[in-house]
């Protein structure tokens, strides 16, 4: 019994340290699909904007630059750091403003602001009380504002304060209208406040949410996705079920009974597997458009409905199960069909379910047919819904590993559905000699 | 008796009819439907806006052009042009299409686009990037999207560097000079990026230098190949002095070290400026022109490439295809693009006065070096010319050969593939159908009537016996005979010829193929891979399979747990993985970094940068991914093939007191025979046609270390659309693949009669 305990713990030493090894880059898939920006390891905290260190550049490469009309007029300098120990300068905008005209400040930003939790900035006013619009635009022009008075009533202080202002408190929808994501262009403060001033500012930067599902809503707003999943769901699921009864079936006979031209199918079937899909493609193409087929469910499901692979599989199944059930039925009086569905197929249901698992999988993450034998969005595949975002966003890591994990977690919700009926318990009972 | 024979007749007469059905359905496809009344559609192809934005302009086309409606199908670059190619193949191509501009030569010279030379004269002088599109002479597309290659530096590294970082390199040797000081900043930092390992970015980052040097790659005519001339050679030599200081990698991990600040300068495209933002907003990079050699009269020329729109031969609305394309191509369209997109720039010249390069300096720069791009030579088998270049400077990068021998090989290469001579027989695919279905058809009417014939009393009687088994195979029978068998005997009939994808040329060559296939030293160094590979995985893969289905089986607390653990890399697609292997396996991958830890212990050799990037270490770190991504499948087999072993099995050898090896060895391992052979053959099929990962990580190299059979074949079949050759040496791998099976299937009969 000892011995037994002991082999069961080295059991589990060796399958815990596998299970961590094949399990590590799918925790990592689904890691960085909720990161806001990065790569698989790479984390990213924030971005900082402008440090004022650099003149006319911002620290992600933009232009710091104003805009103001001759009636009013804006004019940059450099000043004293904010800490006065540490090396390095802050930034200084002295503005005159006349009623009806623009005065403005503005820095190139190129950011999607979704990602983000909030704007950080370093301000204090040389008099106190100074005040802007904090604003943020798009590649058109249109914009979306708040004023720093709804942050803090009196304005600015001579001190110097940290403003942190919820990316929440902005109209998002205002930009980039109809588009999913809100890219702003430029970060701008406009002085709307007749008078003059002079203000400074430092260290502008946007921290990143922590987490963020925008990757998930940008990879399912850019399409019908919707209509995507139901089209895979459909056609895995009737791909599914073909698999389930058609091909036992045919491997009963191939097990079971002898035929004229077994031994040819047998070998037909086995041998189509061998062949490479790639030189099938074409002549599956013309077949298709030849029976007007194309861009149909039929094309997609029919010819999936009994698949080749699994006919070898079941074959193998039934040809080792006990003969002795079937026989003593067959003495009671029951016909091939009874015997198969009252015998072979409850007797089947840990192969049955490799068969379901593995043909769902095949069917939900197959790519190439679908793409080639559709060409409408509504006849659309999860997959080549996914291949064609991916295909235009570029190697985008968080976006992809969100795209990977919407595409891999209806199959793990069917294997754990499945995968009862593959482990010991269920059948073992039944299976005698 | 009689009863049986009355039975049996309808589903053979059900028989004929299906094949006679099958032979009309092919020739009812050839007339589409009558256009009514209604407005035109027409079917638009494109690759390269994303479809939110297509939409939008579509619809300000629709409202400008009543009467018309565009169909989108939106591709992806992966895999849209086997859709393209597929198509036209089947005659069934869009109106409007997107190419990219090195394919367009191919196409024009095939005869599948639309001459629009009269069409485009008013507008030729308004755009650039005119080049591509032409073809002995004539136009056959517009050009609509320009893409080129600038320079990217780090700014940061630049002044730990001690270079000015408002000054970034303007010729040779001073981009020299930057790199070799960058690269001395540490073992982590490279000074510059080199592509290797794929296809078209190699020589889309060299050919420039030897541009800009005033060399060339065909002659003026297109009938030579000036490749081995010294501005060339001299181009190379350079290049492989910049690759002293250089990570060599595809170009996708460049970008991607470049973004994470590892590298000092890159020649890339415009889809950096989203992407580092995106990746590692804080790094602090510049954009600047390509440098010149330094001798007189060098230019900093670059690579130009970009999207064209043609018009596809058969399209039934050329005029109203063409009111789309210059309704795309107009400046003030196709700069909503570049707004959204950032990747890519109208090709309409005037369009660098929009506000919009006024606020994007770094666009301006790419729009600038636009001016001194070069667009490769416009001849239809540049995509075969360019794998010979490619493959030159592969050899200098990755086996350090002299440029001079490289270059003479190449060029020797080019020559060859210019003086080929082409076949026109053309013959229609309905011709192929029925040269396939009028055999079949005289096969099943002579076995049906022999059938009849030559019954004895017991054969009738064996019949009647085997009417249950015939309704239980029916399904497949079905399956197979509607959608397996016509195209199994269309690949099989095209081994024997001489098939062009797109012209649709076809020409009987009898064993031509096969005897050229298995001459040829390129499928030998892929049948050579395949059994590495095979041989490779294989072992493994039934190994860890079968010890953790044997672990799992045993009362092993939380085994749901960990036999979904185990199964979840099977569920993920293979794509997924394989781009999460190829992060792993980067140079700041975990993977290379513990590998390469480990082999430093025992001093053993390692890569210099990524795994999937050396010769010898690529195909063994796909292997080892596929044996990590498929065990799990073959371990459910098992356990459910250990479900099938009755207890009493293992209870009977308790009693007689076998140890848990010996029960292994004499009850588990035999029970498990008719699933072992499954497992093995499918193994063995899997690993013979692997595909999608080296299509998803390699794409076949470096220098061709990856290709296996079945990518050689798609390389074939879908680049050279060479589709008859692709048939034989898919029919040769069957016929490999069958031996094997037969082997194994033998040892496993063996086997199988010495028990019972």
């Amino acid at each position: 019994m000892r011995r037994e305990r002991i082999l069961i713990w080295i059991s589990v030493a060796i399958l815990t340290a596998i299970v961590v090894l094949t399990l590590m880059p799918l925790i990592l898939m689904f890691y960085t699909s909720f990161k806001p920006a990065g790569t698989l390891f790479q984390p990213v905290s924030d971005i900082l904007v402008a440090d004022f260190n650099e003149g006319e550049t911002n620290s992600i490469g933009g232009v710091i630059a104003t805009r103001a009309d001759p009636s009013s007029g804006i004019t940059l300098g450099d000043a004293e750091n904010r800490d006065p120990e540490k090396p390095g300068r802050s930034h200084t905008i002295e503005y005159r403003h006349s009623p009806g005209s623009t005065t403005l400040w503005w820095t190139h930003l190129g950011q999607d602001l979704r990602k983000f939790s909030e704007l950080e900035f370093y301000a204090r006013g040389e008099a106190g009380g100074e005040n802007f619009l904090i604003e943020f635009s798009d590649i058109n022009d249109r914009t979306i504002s708040l004023p720093l008075k709804e942050i803090l009533p009196q304005g600015l202080t001579p001190e110097w304060r940290r403003m942190r202002i919820p990316v929440t408190r902005f109209d998002l929808s205002g930009l980039l209208p109809g588009i999913s994501e809100k890219r702003a262009e430029e970060l701008r403060f406009r002085f709307t406040e007749p008078g003059s001033g002079r203000i400074y500012l430092d260290d502008i930067r946007l921290p990143f949410k922590r987490f963020t599902i925008s990757n998930y809503t940008d990879v399912v707003i850019s399409g019908p996705f919707g209509r995507y999943f139901f089209n895979s769901t459909l056609i895995a699921l009737i791909v599914t079920l073909g698999n389930l009864i058609f091909p036992a079936m045919v491997a009963y006979a191939f097990a079971r009974k002898e035929f004229p031209g077994k031994r040819l199918m047998f070998i037909l079937i086995v041998g189509s597997i061998m062949i490479p899909p790639q030189v099938l493609m074409v002549p599956v193409f013309i077949l298709m458009k030849n029976i007007g087929w194309l861009n149909t469910y039929w094309a997609l499901t029919v010819p999936a409905l009994i698949a080749p692979f699994n006919i070898f599989l079941m074959r193998q199944y039934i040809s080792k199960l006990p003969l002795a059930m079937e026989d003593a039925a067959r003495v009671d009086g029951a016909n091939d069909f009874q015997i198969f569905f009252r015998i072979i197929l409850p007797l089947s249901k840990p192969a049955l379910a490799v068969v379901g698992i593995n043909t769902f999988m095949g069917s939900w993450n197959t790519f190439l047919y679908p793409f080639i034998l559709t060409n409408t969005t509504e006849m659309r595949t999860l997959p080549v819904g996914l291949a064609l975002y991916k295909s235009l966003h570029g190697v985008d890591w968080v976006h992809l590993m969100a795209g990977s994990a919407i595409s891999a977690l209806p199959v793990i919700v069917v294997f754990l559905c499945f995968q009862r009926y593959i482990i010991a318990g269920l059948t073992a009972g039944s299976v005698k000699e | 008796m009689a009863l049986h024979n009355r039975l049996i007749r309808p589903f053979r007469v059900f028989a004929c009819l299906f094949f006679l059905s099958l032979i009309f359905a092919t020739d009812i496809s050839a007339d589409d439907k009558a256009a009514g009344e209604g407005p035109v559609v027409l079917n638009f192809w494109e690759l390269s806006v994303q479809e939110e934005l297509m939409r939008v302009l579509i619809g300000k086309f629709e409202e400008e052009n009543p009467g018309i409606e565009v169909r989108l199908q939106l591709l992806s670059w992966d895999s849209g042009f086997d859709k393209i190619i597929t198509s036209i193949a089947a005659g069934n191509a869009p109106d409007v299409c997107e190419l990219g501009t090195t394919w367009v030569p191919k196409f024009s010279h095939s005869g599948v686009l639309r001459d629009i030379t009269d069409e485009v004269r008013d507008i030729r002088g308004e755009y650039f990037l005119w080049e591509p599109t032409l073809y002995q002479g004539r136009v056959y597309g517009a050009p609509w999207l320009a893409g080129t290659r600038v320079m990217i530096y780090n700014r940061d590294l630049f002044s730990q560097a001690g270079l000015d970082r408002d000054d970034p390199p303007k010729t040779w040797n001073e981009l020299l000079e930057a790199v070799h000081r960058i690269d001395e900043l540490g073992p982590e930092t490279y000074g510059f990026g080199i592509f290797a390992g794929e296809g078209d970015s190699v020589w889309q980052e060299f050919l420039p230098f030897a541009w800009g040097n005033g060399g060339e790659v065909l002659n003026k005519n297109h009938t030579a190949s000036r490749l081995a001339e010294r501005e060339t050679i001299e181009a190379l030599e350079y290049y492989r002095r910049l690759k002293e200081f250089s990570l060599v990698d595809r170009q996708a991990q460049v970008n991607q070290l470049f973004a994470d600040g590892k590298i000092g300068i890159q020649i890339s495209g415009p889809w950096n400026f989203t992407m580092i933002p995106r990746q590692n907003p804080d790094l602090n990079f510049g954009v600047a022109l390509l440098p010149r050699p330094d001798k007189p009269g060098g230019v900093g020329a670059a690579f130009a490439g970009g999207e064209i729109l043609t018009i596809l031969s058969n399209s039934k609305h050329p005029a109203e295809a063409f009111k789309l394309i210059q309704f795309l191509i107009r400046g003030d369209n196709a700069i909503e693009i570049t707004k959204l997109q950032q990747n890519i720039v109208p090709t309409h010249k005037n369009i660098i006065q929009h506000p919009y390069f006024q606020t994007h300096p770094n666009q301006r720069t790419f729009f600038k070096q636009l001016e001194t791009a070069v667009a490769p030579p416009s001849h239809p088998d540049w995509v075969e010319i360019q794998e010979h270049v490619t493959r030159a400077v592969e050899e200098v990068i990755f086996r350090d050969r002299k440029p001079q021998e490289a270059l003479d090989d190449a060029s020797a290469k080019v020559n060859a593939i210019l003086e080929r001579e082409e076949d026109k027989v053309t013959m229609s695919d309905a011709l192929i159908t029925a040269s396939i279905l009028l055999p079949i058809f005289l096969f099943i009417a002579f076995k049906l009537l022999t059938l009849r014939k030559g019954k004895t009393r017991e054969q009738r009687f064996i019949f009647k016996r085997d009417y249950a088994s015939f309704l239980f195979i029916l399904p497949w029978l079905l399956v197979f005979l509607l959608f397996g068998l016509y195209p199994l005997l269309f690949s099989v009939i095209i081994s024997f010829t001489k098939y062009n994808l797109l012209t649709a040329h076809l020409s009987f060559t009898g064993l031509g193929n096969f005897v050229s296939v298995l001459i040829d030293p390129e499928f030998h160094n892929a049948l050579w891979h395949t059994f590495f590979f095979a041989l490779g995985t294989i072992p493994f893969t039934i190994f860890f399979a079968l010890a953790s289905a044997v672990l799992i089986n045993r009362q092993v607390p939380f085994k749901q747990l960990y036999q979904a653990g185990l199964f979840l890399p099977v569920s993920t697609s293979v794509i997924v993985i394989a781009t999460i292997f190829s992060y792993l396996y980067s140079p700041e991958g975990l993977i290379t970094q513990a590998g390469n830890a480990l082999l430093d212990r025992f001093s053993l050799p390692h890569p210099d940068s990524s795994w999937l990037n050396d010769v010898h270490w690529a195909l063994p770190s796909i292997m080892a991914m596929n044996v990590w991504s498929s065990f799990g499948y073959y371990m459910v087999l098992f356990l459910a093939g250990l479900q099938t072993i009755p207890h009493e099995f293992y209870e009977a050898a308790d009693i007689d007191g076998a140890g848990e090896w010996q029960k292994f060895w004499h009850i588990t391992l035999p029970q498990l025979k008719p699933i072992m052979l499954f497992v093995m053959v499918i193994n063995t099929i899997h690993s013979f046609q692997v595909f999608p990962e080296i299509f998803a990580m390699t794409k076949g190299g470096p220098l061709g270390s990856t290709t296996t059979v079945v990518y050689h074949l798609y390389e074939i079949g879908f680049h050279r659309f060479e589709m008859g050759q692709a048939s034989a040496v898919a029919y040769i791998l069957f016929m490999i693949i069958m031996i094997f099976s037969l082997l194994q299937m033998r040892v496993f009969r063996f086997g199988e009669t010495q028990a019972e």
